[in-house]
């Protein structure tokens, strides 16, 4: 069917005229789904694609679901991606991406809407309800300063859908018997951060959230307080009793019984992965709590409420100060989920506070920031750890008020109005790349991070290598556990799914220094860019479980990637009934790179600008950066070629040498190196010539070899 | 209109929207007295009798009136074109069909959805639909009723009988020359070409109905075959919109104005009264039709 | 109307009587009215009683992770298409609600006396005698009148009404997902159950108490579960 795994149109809503408007989704379908669809629709609606800033009523704001979205494809059925020009960063701020899972993209689906594009600015706050094919625009002034929870509520009872479970069969509309249903809209919406800074997330339900990229201030910008969105429709698929076995073949085979669960193994696909980072769940008395499709939840409900659906990074940017008030695991536990449950509330994007609060707190003690330091403060900084500081600190930033008023405008943008260059040059201010935040796996230490990064305009983000290579042998090191896999099998079974460009190739794994700025490297760098982009990011396939290398559950360890019977191609051709290979869609995924990489140049890209901040090259890092974990683990060969897991050791990146890399890089993209915009006939080979003849148009093609 | 006519269509009329009410007040949801739950009182779930006791009783209604045979009044310058049992049996079946028709499409028929929001609506419609079938049957019933007991009534309908003309010949050419596109002329019977085409499609479409509805009410208490009654749902729902694009063209090709007068005397409202239409009027539209009554002797 | 009420012309060309056709169909009219009512009293009734269904799903409340595949697979398993409006197991979930109230599962219970489908005009809502007395509704039967829904007696119904179809349609335990890829039914695979990441619905023979909705909700979690984080306690 033409439609297998499409719901064949896209929601156009025009927020200058308040209008809303269908379209075919056909022209489209090259693209994938997620942020390949995003991309190209912000290509066609962008009238404008040099705007640095995403706050700009020109700006295109896309979410989009997947062919997979509203599928029981495993960990592929609920993700919504999320596209446009971002916020915040410095020094631009690029096209950039988010993503949240919960159930929004696959009500999506089911409303038949492959994506909604977002356009312009409306006179007054809006919000959008979305019942099927129905579409109205609702004044929200009354929604406007209401945190993302209390929204969301209220959104609900304006529809007529109460609280609480076990309720009856409700029509859609009152009219016309156009559908049934006994679920709640999934809204999406923004807290008081997103509608005054530029640190704005995107939240639906309790805590599913795109953080990074400051779409929650997109939206804030354009007088968009929330889209509600409610479908009773259904989404058809190639091949429904393939789809179902191989669903059926992933429980038995990749993921371990969640009744007798192997705690030492390297799964990746377990149920109950991170809930609280770092610190323990505060009770027993939870449920592990999933996305639509996902076949191991990732985060939990608990008896309070309070804490609902808040894990992993949510929970990790503040353990390191709430340690210092509290000892036993529950209270620190508790303590993270109150931050968090703050920081959900507020609608912040908590990656930034992983540098931003440890480097405000360092200009606090050097005595440049507080009631009597250059930079006024008045915040409680004597009891930052507490939950009650981090809940002031976001009212701050939302409100405009203390150094809110600076940093509302973004974290480098503060810094560089207080003149604190050299806390770039020192680390303090440990922004490592584009004006955002460390993950924690430093780019001198996680190599692919680092430069998938500068290669791209975000916060990589991507866990496929770092959850394999790291955290696996890294885990299980630091609770006594067995290393399950050794390194060498370790990196080969990573490396043969590397294809096309790097598949078996192990020495494309080795970080040592010996190899950190090697065409090994570039390789990997690029196959985990095109990986990303189509398999994960177009597709939907959350990184929690995507990409699954290896598995200790299976005969000979080989994971689901790439697989015969539950590989990503799998799912593309049960769901689309097209019959595409895994290096297919690393393919695919080299295209939408290039798109995206089309808009970074109309935005202004060019080589000089892809650096880190200067401590990367001049300061040693030393070990995982969070300042919990004094070593950073990865298999590495050594002289002799046996590989073992070893420390990354402390060391910088050298400048001079990354520039070669990046030359390096640029040239297998088939890009021009002097520049790093995409040429004419690497575009023309991807059937894109219609990128080239506008980048041509404003004289930003790249020069052929 | 006719004063007999008048107050049996009121008496008819009462009676009919009076047991809409009860199928209103039936529709509500009350305890079923067989332990859980609650459902509404269905007419045809309930009384799934009444449909084929309404078929009977239009046979009996048949044998307990009479008819007048059409003829000419001179005095009147007008023709009886339709009878009182004329005028009643058309009535007791079209203005019921119109109900049945919209009840019907309102339950939802191929491409249309269900108009209504919720069960109990749904019952409601149900019963309305059971109440216009009831009616419905005992027009057609006695329409077939009649039929048997003067057979010359259904003749007068049929194409080719009695010598009549090709009847789409005669449509063509009778519209045409209307028109003044043709000079050629035909003499049309009682019932013209395409008036006599319309007849074999209204009741290509009733029979089926009629049967296929009886099917789905003895599905009640008789289980046929799945297919079988699948097929007869199916066979309901293409005759019901075969019939919907019938009255489409019927109801205004029989109130256009130049037939308006054969409209008035179908409502009791003819020339002086009663379902008479004018002399000079019927020689013009159907010429044959008064030259076979002049011959039959059928002048007052 | 009567003879009486014509004028002299018109009772001048009153047809023939024909009394013996007329007696005839007086007579046929009659018989048949007498005899459809006298049948009315005689026609078979409703189903009364019905055989236990062989099959029962019970799930765990607590247990339930919430990722709605149950739902997925079970609607693509019977139409070839995922959807939660035509899964005939119901998730709800209210996700700022305390642990446990924030979810809530809503399968069909197969009930003894199931008011389904007592209330189907047709008996297009039936137990499958052949097919371990499963509560199923034949589409070909079923006419749509929605009685079915509105009957059962839990909220949400567990009868589901198909727009498209025009029909009604509810757990048949798999008896007719013919996309399901293999054997479903009372002896087969139910998709729900099989598909649930947490194990957090179960296939039993054993019926639950009829006269509480909660003997459908069990405990399902063991120590493994507990080693995991999660209470196996209610």
């Amino acid at each position: 069917m033409i439609n297998d795994g499409w719901a064949g149109h896209i929601l156009h809503l025009d927020l200058t005229e308040l209008k809303a408007k269908a379209i075919s989704a056909a022209n489209y379908k090259r693209w994938g789904g997620g942020h390949g669809l995003g991309t190209a629709l912000f290509w066609d609606y962008c009238e404008d694609k040099t705007l640095t800033d995403g706050r700009d009523p020109r700006n295109v704001c896309v979410l989009s679901s997947s062919p997979f979205c509203g599928t029981p494809v495993p960990s592929g059925g609920g993700r919504t991606e999320v596209t446009g020009i971002g916020t915040g960063q410095w020094p631009i701020s690029w096209y950039t991406r988010s993503n949240f899972g919960g159930r929004f993209s696959s009500m999506m689906k089911y409303a038949g809407w492959d994506a909604i594009v977002i356009t312009g600015k409306a006179e007054h706050p809006v919000w959008v309800d979305i019942r099927n094919g129905d579409v109205a625009f609702v004044d929200a002034r009354t929604l406007w300063g209401k945190d993302t929870h209390a929204t969301q509520e209220a959104v609900w009872a304006e529809i007529g859908m109460r609280r609480g479970t076990k309720s009856a069969w409700k029509l859609l509309r009152n009219t016309i018997d156009a559908g049934r249903t006994t679920q709640k809209p999934a809204v999406l919406c923004i807290g008081p951060i997103g509608e005054n800074s530029v640190h704005g997330a995107l939240i639906n339900d309790a805590g599913n959230g795109a953080g990074q990229g400051g779409f929650g201030s997109v939206w804030g910008s354009k007088n968009l307080k929330a889209v509600s969105i409610l479908g009773a429709g259904e989404v058809h698929v190639a091949d429904p009793a393939g789809l179902i076995q191989a669903r059926f073949i992933t429980k038995e085979k990749y993921v371990d019984d969640p009744d007798k669960p192997d705690l030492t193994g390297w799964t990746g696909m377990a149920t109950g992965a991170i809930t609280v980072a770092f610190s323990a769940p505060p009770t027993h008395k939870r449920r592990p709590q999933a996305c639509q499709s996902c076949i191991g939840g990732c985060r939990t409900r608990y008896a309070n409420g309070k804490h609902n659906e808040q894990s992993c990074q949510e929970t990790a940017w503040y353990g390191a100060f709430a340690r210092r008030f509290y000892q036993d695991p529950v209270d620190i536990g508790n303590a993270n989920l109150d931050a968090a449950h703050a920081a959900a509330l507020t609608g912040i994007n908590t990656y930034g506070l992983n540098s931003a609060l440890p480097w405000l707190e360092y200009l606090y003690h050097e005595g440049v920031l507080g009631p009597n330091g250059k930079i006024k403060s008045e915040l409680p900084w004597e009891q930052l750890g507490r939950p009650e500081f981090a809940a002031a600190f976001f009212d701050c930033i939302a409100q405009r008020t203390d150094i809110g008023a600076d940093l509302a405008e973004g974290y480098l943008q503060a810094l560089h109005k207080w003149g604190r260059e050299e806390d770039l040059e020192s680390g303090e201010a440990d922004f490592p790349y584009w004006g955002m935040a460390n993950h924690g796996y430093d780019p001198r230490s996680e190599l692919e991070w680092g430069y998938g990064t500068l290669m791209s305009e975000r916060d990589f983000n991507s866990h496929d290598l770092n959850n394999h290579l790291f955290w696996a042998p890294f885990g299980s090191a630091v609770s006594a556990k067995p290393m399950r896999i050794e390194a060498e099998r370790a990196v080969e079974l990573v490396a043969e799914r590397l294809g096309p460009y790097a598949k078996g190739r192990k020495e494309c794994l080795d970080y040592t220094e010996s190899n950190m700025y090697s065409e090994a490297l570039a390789q990997l760098v690029r196959w985990h860019l095109h990986y990303g982009r189509f398999w994960k990011n177009s597709c939907g396939l959350c990184d929690f479980k995507w990409a699954n290398f290896f598995n200790t559950n299976t005969n000979g360890y080989w994971g689901a990637t790439g697989s015969e019977d539950a590989g990503e191609q799998v799912w593309w051709r049960v769901v689309t009934g097209e019959d595409m290979s895994f290096e297919d869609g690393i393919e695919r995924g080299r295209q939408i790179y290039n798109l995206d990489n089309a808009i970074w140049t109309l935005q202004g890209r060019h080589r000089d600008l892809c650096k880190f901040a200067p401590y990367i090259y001049k300061k040693d890092v030393q070990g995982f950066n969070l300042g919990m974990f004094p070593f950073f683990f990865w298999p590495a060969p050594d002289e002799n070629g046996k590989w073992e897991y070893r420390e990354i050791g402390s060391r910088h990146l050298d400048e001079a040498r990354v520039e070669e890399w990046k030359s390096t890089f640029y040239g297998l993209e088939g890009w021009d190196a002097k520049t790093g915009w995409p040429t004419r006939r690497t575009l023309e080979t991807m059937d894109m010539a219609f990128v080239a003849d506008e980048l041509e148009a404003v004289g930003k093609l790249g020069a052929e070899r | 209109m006719h004063r007999q006519g008048l107050r049996i269509f009121l008496v008819l009329s009462g009676v009919f929207v009076a047991a809409i009410g009860v199928g209103y007040y039936a529709a509500r949801f009350q305890p079923t007295g067989r332990g859980v739950g609650q459902a509404p009182y269905l007419f045809f779930d309930h009384l799934p009798w009444m449909p084929f006791v309404a078929a009977f009783l239009g046979i009996i209604l048949s044998s307990m009136t009479r008819r007048v045979a059409c003829y000419i009044d001179r005095d009147g310058e007008r023709v009886l074109r339709f009878d009182f049992v004329a005028r009643l049996n058309h009535w007791l079946i079209a203005l019921p069909c119109i109900v049945v028709i919209f009840s019907g499409l309102a339950l939802g028929v191929f491409f249309i959805p269900r108009l209504t929001p919720d069960g109990q609506a749904t019952a409601f419609l149900f019963n309305i639909h059971f109440v216009a079938v009831v009616f419905m049957l005992v027009g057609f019933f006695y329409l077939l009723g009649n039929w048997v007991l003067s057979p010359r009534r259904l003749f007068a309908f049929i194409p080719f009988v009695g010598g009549k003309a090709n009847p789409i010949y005669e449509g063509l050419i009778f519209y045409l020359h209307r028109a003044g596109l043709t000079k050629r002329t035909v003499h049309p019977d009682k019932f013209e070409g395409s008036e006599q085409l319309a007849f074999l499609m209204a009741m290509a479409c009733l029979f089926p109905l009629v049967i296929s509805g009886f099917f789905k009410v003895a599905a009640r208490f008789y289980e046929f075959p799945a297919g079988l009654s699948h097929f007869m749902n199916l066979t309901h729902e293409f005759f019901t919109l075969a019939l919907v694009f019938y009255l489409i063209m019927h109801i205004p090709l029989t109130t256009a104005p130049w037939i308006f007068a054969g409209f008035k005397a179908m409502v009791g409202m003819g020339k002086g009264g009663g379902g008479y239409v004018p002399l000079d009027w019927a020689k013009e539209e159907n010429p044959d039709w008064i030259k076979h009554l002049e011959a039959e002797g059928k002048v007052k | 109307m009567s003879i009486d009420d014509l004028d002299e012309k018109e009772r001048a060309m009153l047809e023939p009587e024909n009394p013996g056709r007329r007696k005839f169909m007086l007579f046929t009219g009659m018989a048949g009215v007498a005899g459809f009512l006298a049948g009315s009293f005689l026609l078979p009734g409703k189903l009364e009683a019905m055989p236990d269904s062989k099959g029962f799903l019970v799930v765990d409340l607590n247990k339930c992770q919430g990722c709605g595949s149950c739902m997925m697979v079970c609607s693509l398993g019977h139409h070839g298409a995922a959807s939660q409006s035509l899964s005939r197991i119901q998730i709800q979930q209210d996700p700022f609600a305390n642990y446990p109230d924030d979810v809530f599962m809503a399968p069909c219970h197969q009930c003894e006396d199931a008011p389904c489908v007592q209330a189907c005009p047709v008996a297009a809502n039936r137990p499958a005698m052949e097919l371990g007395n499963v509560r199923m509704i034949d589409q070909e039967r079923c006419i749509g009148c929605e009685q079915c829904i509105n009957a059962c007696q839990f909220t949400p119904s567990r009868v589901q009404w198909d727009p498209k179809r025009h029909k009604a349609q509810k757990c048949d335990l798999c008896t007719d997902a013919l996309y399901l890829g293999e054997y479903g039914g009372i002896g087969g695979t139910q998709a729900c159950v099989k598909v649930c990441p947490v194990n957090a619905i179960s296939f039993t023979i054993e019926m639950p108490d009829q006269s509480r909705e909660d003997s459908y909700q069990v405990n399902l979690r063991g120590k493994g579960w507990y080693a995991r984080g999660f209470s196996d306690k209610d």
